[in-house]
């Protein structure tokens, strides 16, 4: 079948789904720990586009050999972006003009509510789609820059579409520029991973200082492809990564770390619903937050195992070190299973800093401050070493040690 | 002659419950003390004082070193002045390579002595001396600091750690728990060789079996928070074959 499909069609669908939703709250369960609704202006306006220049400097892959898609506003801007030049790699607009498979693969499988992605979808501003062809290991990565230049608080919604043929790699590098008034930053992914292919995403959450930040990532994740991602949160006073993967076909794999500094007021939120729809899935959840001050991470972590998902391995961990006083850490994973012959675990430990691993430090001689830092460096460790093994995910290791300091020096 | 360290009718409370209750030892320096109890006696409450743990409160008496009081100082202040305590469980903290915690501990108590901290590469000349006598080699130092170790290693990594900061006081806690004879001869042979004039030991163990390995100058009995008998090396062997329970019930 070619019929094409209209984006405007989609849109609309997507608009009234979320007339009907609004904007979700705390009463809704899925976003009980992260109160949009109470955080978020009503009448903040869409952003205009800007045409203006942007600067990268302070940008954590400013400085890795990628090729760029440049989102100013929530507007993508091909001049000032640089496409892959291999012919594997399409990258296109996503507009009524983009070539059909690009338009089919937006909400194309329905993933329960996202009310979100559907806001994202009804006022998008601008977005990209990418396609790797089958066989293609893509050697550079793809990175998605996004940057706020509005003078007033605005709100800024992207589609992003990837979909990678049979056997094919591609890694995705995603950061926020954090200048600019703060706003709304709202995206919405659209992924679709053929057998083999291998997507890793490598995501720092930033926006400015008391900016929200909202992703909603859609996958729908065939036979033996993983999807590998990593979450770091930057700036910004409230941001929530939230992950739909359907493990639709046999041996598929979904891979989460996300890891959470976070200082005095500011509030991350990872959500990961994994739908192991048929047998052999994999999924692997790493939940990872230090708090300082009054912050709170949330880690929610929801596993539903279809009738017949037999084989399914899943586990997750959520492991939060509270430094600040009023700091909090709420854990809620949830297990729906309905098959017999599967694995799924899950574990949680919150608090402070072990006593015993504090004293021998001290009685080696180490004063009480520089142990705390090493202990709280190789907590985080564990979740650094989930990353992969490249310059990317090496400038990533050193944003987030770069963060701890700025963190221990407050 | 004063002791290297002298403890005074030392009273340590842990939780607001008294645990010892008017310990005196006193430890010359070049000489090795074993001190032996049953369970509960208070053992271990006298190794994490010395050390300075947070909770252990002392509620009377002294602790000297050297002439000077160590109460009230940080265990990093105590282990500058060179207080060193050998764990009965050395704690494994995953996420710290052995190699960088044990340069940074050194270069810490050097730090706060005033003294030139090493470089990387007079560290690495150093550790791996100390660390062949202990059959230490690379890799175990490369690895996550006790994460993983068996018992054996564990406590070889703790004297080379004693080898590496060269204490002017050890506290030796339980060292010869969870060792086979081969283990307990090697990590005895080190302790062995860490004997020095200037340098004073104190071995705490429930069993004599380590004292046939580490032969101590005198042997202390601890009951009940305190003191009741002190010896030489036979009281050890005296305690082997009788029991504590005759010697508790002797010194009431």
């Amino acid at each position: 079948m070619t019929s094409t499909v209209a984006l405007a069609a989609r849109k609309d669908e997507a608009a009234d789904r979320f007339a009907r939703s609004g904007v979700p709250h705390r009463r809704i369960e899925a976003w009980h720990y992260t109160d949009l609704r109470a955080a978020l202006d009503a009448d903040m306006p869409p952003a205009a586009p800007y045409g203006g220049p942007l600067l990268r400097q302070s940008d954590p892959f400013a400085g890795i050999e990628a090729d760029t898609l440049v989102f100013a506003n929530g507007f993508y801007r091909p001049e000032l972006s640089t496409l892959p030049r291999d012919a594997a790699i399409e990258v296109v607009a996503l507009d009524e003009s983009a070539p059909d498979w690009a338009r089919a693969a937006v909400n194309a499988a329905p993933h329960g509510a996202v009310p979100m992605a559907d806001l994202a979808l009804a006022r998008m501003a601008g977005g990209v789609a990418i396609r790797v062809s089958h066989n293609f290991k893509a050697a550079r990565p793809i990175h998605l820059t996004f940057a706020g230049k509005s003078d007033a608080p605005a709100a800024r919604h992207s589609r992003i579409v990837v979909v990678l043929g049979t056997d094919a790699a591609l890694t995705l590098l995603e950061s926020h520029d954090a200048s600019g008034a703060p706003g709304l930053a709202n995206l919405a992914f659209d992924l679709r991973l053929a057998a083999n292919a291998t997507l890793t995403h490598l995501k720092i959450a930033g926006g400015a200082a008391g900016e929200t930040h909202i992703a909603t990532v859609l996958a729908d994740i065939h036979a033996n492809a993983l999807y590998d991602v990593a979450v770091v949160a930057g700036e910004g006073a409230l941001a929530r990564h939230e992950i739909h993967a359907a493990l639709t076909q046999r041996m598929a794999r979904v891979r989460l770390t996300a890891l959470s500094l976070l200082k005095e007021g500011q509030h991350a939120d990872v959500t990961a619903v994994i739908d192991h729809a048929v047998r052999d899935g994999k999924s692997d959840l790493a939940f990872k937050s230090v708090l300082a001050g009054k912050s709170r991470s949330v880690a929610q972590g929801r596993i539903l195992v279809r009738p017949g998902a037999d084989g399914t391995d899943s586990k997750q961990s959520t492991r939060a070190l509270l430094l600040g006083k009023g700091a909090e850490a709420d854990a809620k994973p949830e297990l729906e299973i309905h098959a017999e012959d599967v694995v799924c675990g899950h574990g949680a430990a919150i608090g402070d800093l072990d006593a015993n691993a504090l004293f021998y430090l001290r009685a080696r001689g180490i004063p009480e401050r520089e142990a705390r830092a090493m202990l709280t460096e190789a907590f985080l460790q564990e979740g650094l070493e989930r990353l992969p093994g490249t310059p990317a995910a090496d400038a990533m290791r050193a944003f987030v040690l770069m963060r701890l300091q700025n963190l221990e020096a407050a | 002659m004063t002791a290297l360290l002298d403890i005074r009718d030392l009273h340590v409370e842990v939780g607001g419950k008294p645990i010892l209750k008017g310990l005196s030892l006193a430890i010359p320096a070049g000489e090795v003390h074993a001190i032996m109890g049953p369970n509960g006696s208070g053992k271990s409450t006298l190794s994490y004082t010395l050390a300075g743990r947070d909770g252990y409160e002392v509620t009377g008496g002294d602790i000297l070193y050297k002439g000077e009081s160590l109460v009230g100082l940080a265990p990093e202040e105590r282990a500058a002045k060179g207080i060193f305590l050998a764990l009965q469980y050395p704690i494994e903290i995953p996420g710290v390579t052995t190699m960088t915690f044990l340069r940074t501990a050194l270069n810490a108590q050097k730090k706060a002595r005033g003294e030139q901290p090493l470089d990387a590469a007079q560290f690495l000349r150093l550790v791996r001396a100390k660390g062949k006598t202990l059959n230490i080699n690379d890799d175990m130092l490369k690895r996550p600091l006790n994460a993983g170790f068996s018992g054996g290693e564990k406590k070889r990594a703790e004297i080379l750690q004693m080898s590496l900061f060269e204490p002017g006081f050890a506290v030796l806690d339980e060292t010869d728990s969870g060792l086979d004879i081969d283990a307990l001869k090697l990590v005895s042979e080190g302790v062995n060789a860490l004997r020095a004039p200037e340098r004073g030991m104190l071995l705490i163990t429930h069993y004599q079996r380590l004292l046939d390995y580490i032969v101590p100058d005198a042997v202390h009995v601890l009951a009940g928070g305190r003191i009741i008998k002190s010896g030489g090396r036979e009281l050890a062997l005296e305690l082997e074959k009788s029991g504590y329970d005759e010697i508790v019930k002797a010194a009431a």
